[in-house]
């Protein structure tokens, strides 16, 4: 039987562990976080109760009252096919390291365990890319992401007030893509007051992605929608980007810009995020081939590296709908039900489109499917490229990597990521880069550093226990 | 372009802006001399950006002792004029015995710095926990030498590069008689060039005997407070004669940020590019026998670097402990940097081979260097250093 590790339980792990599973091969679902769904469905299911309760009508209640319904009925159709299939997943479980045809993981506990792989799945997604600006590291400035995810763990966004009644939380979204819409309306619908959504893209890169989105996904204008129902009357500037943050204790006002004036608004709480960017650093660690900062794949989602595949956000931003469909074919392909199907890359459009035709496998499906889903990730990108502007958005004082507070200044001389590391410990904390290496390969057009191992901190004890369960097991 | 060359002229041109090259230029800069540094990538960017930056006092050898010796007192010089930019630290040295046997070597070693007057203190069981009590428990005592410390060797590098023309991203692919050759198809005349490439030194000066011996460091999360000075073991010895192409033996060091590198391996792989996993858990597994507390701290990073290490087939090596010692060679040798003039060819001298102690003699280097091509009377006994002794054989 092939043994498959997909590291990963985003929907694209979790499409391409359900595919590989039902070729028959075995499948284990790897996952740093301690429930499955990655970025966007991890909140979908409430996995810390136990299953008769999490399907009872009360949790299920519940549920619908938070979740956004159409990507949750998604997320429950791929959840319960998971459940079926028999995947042994693995949460809490980070992979810190690769060598040979094995995967170092790291427990919670921090102890270390290898698991063997005959063919591996990477599908570690994406994320969020944060610039900074003067006063981003005030109390309350944070990523899309993190706001959601305080959301979702039950930050109180309308306090009751000193003087009675209920102070509802100013927020200002800002920075760039969808997701910007998705994070003011789940706010707004907790109750906190969106003071507006600054876009950085212009209003016609705008009218140019609402007409596309009704050319290929006509069902997302229609989410895209709700969400804006949802925060109205909040207005939506295109344009205008987060030019600082202000505050004492915590963010007070920002001023706002559109490159040509600026204004104040009153905030307190500011999330900003400009789009994402792919989580490569496992893929780069094995020595997956990489251009531009996405994972290079053939037409069967395979790597440059033999038996490695990858699938979803690590291969380039293009929505859940592709991550999905990319870890279906990665799944097929792992598990071997993708021989019959031609490797197309060599071939014209017309060429291909003849093949796909001839051959009605599953895989030549969803190999059509990705590619329409194809043309709406490269429209998203192209809508949503940032401004050259931005560039220009930390002043020489703001620090860029938080856990040696190097600023801005001391690394715009910098020759390259590297000598900045060498010369300014910039990068070198305990998050390794993580936040500020993105910002800076935008920020100064860095190449991205080396990935060493581990990935992430591991316990030296862990090394050493694993070393000797390995010599066990060798001696067995 | 083609066929269009240009040669410029210097006085000096070093080779290598690592720790030895910058030290080599910042010696002869006061001289009014034209100097240029080249380097094939930036500053303090191979060897010296890799390693420890533990300036110790070693006596493995007489001519090791007084190098090492020389060296810690010019750093402790420019520690106090430029501390924050050397990013100095005055942890001192503790050299750890594990049992009685090893106590004996401490006792030795007491004697033989004292006759050089370098500060020590031996420690006795209970003292050494007094220092160090997250040592593990059953250790016998150790050595600890007062005057060593640790700086940050890239910074270093840049700061003695102050005001002195350097050209990074400029691969040098051949140096012959008073002439620099670049990738680029340039030349530049010079009459002193200083081949101080590091381990890549013989790449431009064939028959030089100095290979890489790869190295790795592993970094902590930051547990201010978890130990006071650079502890290393004195255990080492008992391997010693083993002539393993793999060696672990325990090092720590504490960094101002409250952050701990800990060494080392040492290995004979060429240029390999890759962390040699095993080695590195054998490393930890190591230092863990030395400090139980590490197994439950968070390493955060790995890498490697490749030691300049002499290749001599000259007198039988004596004891080496720990990291900053030389250690032993598969090809035995004297240990001692490759310092001074090289005969074969015209105006070319050699500052290489420094192997693990790379960081602490880069001073002591410049400064016999200096004084040779600068016809000055040396600070310390060259003989044991020179070129010239590779060739005896020969003759
Ligand atoms: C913060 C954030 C918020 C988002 N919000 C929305 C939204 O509201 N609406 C929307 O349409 N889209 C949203 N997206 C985008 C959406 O998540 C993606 O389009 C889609 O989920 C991509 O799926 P994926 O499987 O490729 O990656 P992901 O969903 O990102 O899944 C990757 C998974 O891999 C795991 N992982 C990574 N590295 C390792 C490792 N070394 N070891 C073990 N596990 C690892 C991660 O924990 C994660 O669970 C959001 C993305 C992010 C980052
Ligand atoms: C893990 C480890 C820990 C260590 N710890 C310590 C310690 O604690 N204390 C200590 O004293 N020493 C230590 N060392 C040893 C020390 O790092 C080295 O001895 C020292 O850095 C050597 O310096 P260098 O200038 O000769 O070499 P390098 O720093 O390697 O400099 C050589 C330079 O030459 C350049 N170069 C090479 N070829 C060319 C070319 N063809 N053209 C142009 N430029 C070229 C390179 O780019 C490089 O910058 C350690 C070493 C390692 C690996």
């Amino acid at each position: 039987m092939t043994r498959i590790v997909v590291v990963g339980a985003g929907p694209a792990g979790i499409a391409a562990a359900c595919r590989a599973a039902e070729s028959g091969a075995m499948v284990t679902l790897l996952d740093g976080e301690p429930y499955p769904g990655g970025g966007i469905w991890r909140h979908s299911i409430d996995y810390s109760v136990p299953r008769p309760v999490r399907n009872s009508k009360e949790a299920k209640n519940m549920r619908e009252k938070t979740k956004i319904s159409n990507g949750a009925r998604k997320a429950k159709r791929w959840f319960n096919r998971l459940d079926k299939v028999g995947v042994s997943l693995r949460t809490s479980e980070t992979v810190v390291d690769i060598t040979g045809r094995s995967v170092q993981v790291q427990r919670e506990q921090g102890e270390l365990d290898s698991i063997a792989f005959d063919k591996l799945i990477l599908a570690t997604g994406a994320h969020e890319l944060f610039l900074p600006f003067p006063g981003w590291t005030l109390p309350n400035v944070m990523g899309v992401g993190g706001a959601q995810a305080l959301l979702k763990a039950g930050m109180p966004v309308n306090p009751a007030s000193p003087r009675g009644g209920v102070k509802r939380l100013r927020v200002v979204v800002g920075g760039s893509g969808p997701l910007l819409f998705a994070v003011a309306a789940s706010l707004a619908k907790a109750g906190a007051k969106i003071v507006c959504v600054a876009e950085q893209t212009s209003g016609m890169q705008l009218a140019k992605f609402a007409l596309g989105i009704l050319r290929y996904q006509p069902a997302k204008m229609v989410q895209g929608m709700g969400y804006m129902l949802q925060y109205f009357p909040a207005p939506y500037w295109p344009n205008t980007w987060v030019k600082e943050a202000r505050g004492d204790s915590q963010v007070r006002e920002v001023v706002l810009t559109n490159g040509k004036r600026q204004w104040i608004e009153p905030a307190d709480l500011v999330a900003c995020a400009y789009g994402l960017v792919p989580s490569v650093e496992l893929a780069a660690l094995a020595g997956c081939k990489q251009e531009n900062g996405r994972l290079v794949v053939d037409n069967l989602q395979r790597t440059s590296i033999e038996g490695f595949f990858a699938a979803g956000e690590i291969t380039g931003i293009g929505g859940t709908d592709l991550a999905i469909t990319e870890g279906e074919i990665a799944g097929l392909a792992a598990a071997g039900k993708a021989k019959e199907t031609a490797d197309y890359t060599d071939y014209t459009e017309k060429e291909k489109k003849q093949k796909l035709k001839s051959v009605k496998s599953v895989v030549n499906k969803l190999i059509a499917r990705r590619e329409r889903q194809q043309k709406f990730a490269r429209l998203l990108n192209q809508s949503f490229a940032l401004k050259p502007h931005l560039k220009q958005l930390p002043a020489d004082d703001t620090i860029v990597c938080r856990c040696e507070d190097v600023t801005f200044g001391e690394l715009k001389n910098q020759a390259d990521q590297r000598s900045a590391k060498l010369y300014t410990r910039c990068g070198m904390g305990p998050c390794q880069g993580r936040v500020c290496s993105s910002a800076l390969q935008y920020l100064l057009d860095w190449e991205p550093n080396k990935v060493r191992p581990p990935l992430f901190p591991t316990k030296i004890g862990a090394f050493i226990s694993n070393t000797e369960s390995l010599k066990r097991k060798a001696k067995k | 372009m083609l066929g269009h060359r240009v040669t410029e002229n210097y006085d000096v041109v070093i080779v290598g802006g690592g720790i030895v090259g910058a030290a080599c230029a910042a010696e002869l800069s006061g001289a009014r001399l034209r100097i240029l540094v080249i380097d094939a990538g930036r500053v303090g960017c191979g060897t010296t950006g890799a390693s420890m930056g533990h300036i110790v006092v070693m006596d493995d050898s007489e001519a090791l002792l007084n190098l090492t010796a020389f060296s810690r007192e010019l750093w402790l010089r420019l520690a106090k004029d430029s501390a924050s930019a050397c990013e100095y630290l005055p942890c001192g040295t503790l050299w750890v015995a594990a049992d009685a046997e090893e106590m004996d070597v401490v006792y030795q070693k007491a004697k033989n710095y004292e006759e050089h007057d370098i500060a020590v203190e031996v420690l006795d069981h209970k003292s050494l926990y007094q220092y160090e009590p997250n040592l593990a428990q059953g250790l016998a005592g150790g050595l600890r030498v007062v005057g060593d410390c640790v700086i940050y060797p890239p910074n270093c590098a840049a700061l003695l590069l102050q005001g002195i023309e350097v050209r990074e991203n400029c691969n040098v692919c051949q140096i012959s008689d008073n002439l620099v050759s670049l990738e680029n198809g340039s030349e530049i005349r010079a009459e002193f060039i200083v081949n101080a490439a590091g381990a890549a030194a013989p790449k431009l000066t064939a028959e030089l005997p100095v290979e890489p011996r790869k190295g790795h460091l592993v970094i902590t999360a930051r547990y201010p407070g978890f130990c006071q000075h650079q502890i290393v073991e004195l255990g080492y010895l008992k391997s010693v004669q083993k002539m393993e192409k793999e060696s672990v033996a325990f090092n720590i060091q504490p960094r101002p940020s409250g952050q701990y590198l800990i060494g080392s391996s040492r290995e004979f792989a060429g240029w390999d590019d890759s962390i040699n996993r095993n080695l590195v858990n054998r490393m930890l597994t190591r230092a863990c026998d030395y400090m139980p507390a590490l197994k439950e701290m968070f390493a955060i990073r790995t890498w490697f670097g490749y030691r300049p290490a002499p290749m001599l087939s000259c007198p039988p090596p004596r004891l080496a402990s720990g990291d900053a010692g030389a250690g032993e060679s598969k090809n035995g040798g004297d240990k001692l940097p490759i310092i001074g003039n090289w005969p074969k060819v015209k105006g070319l001298y050699i500052a290489a081979g420094h192997e693990g102690l790379g960081i602490t003699t880069s001073l002591g280097t410049a400064r016999l260097l200096a004084a040779e091509i600068l016809g000055q009377p040396p600070p310390i006994d060259p003989a044991p250093y020179r070129p010239s002794r590779l060739f005896r054989e020969n003759k």
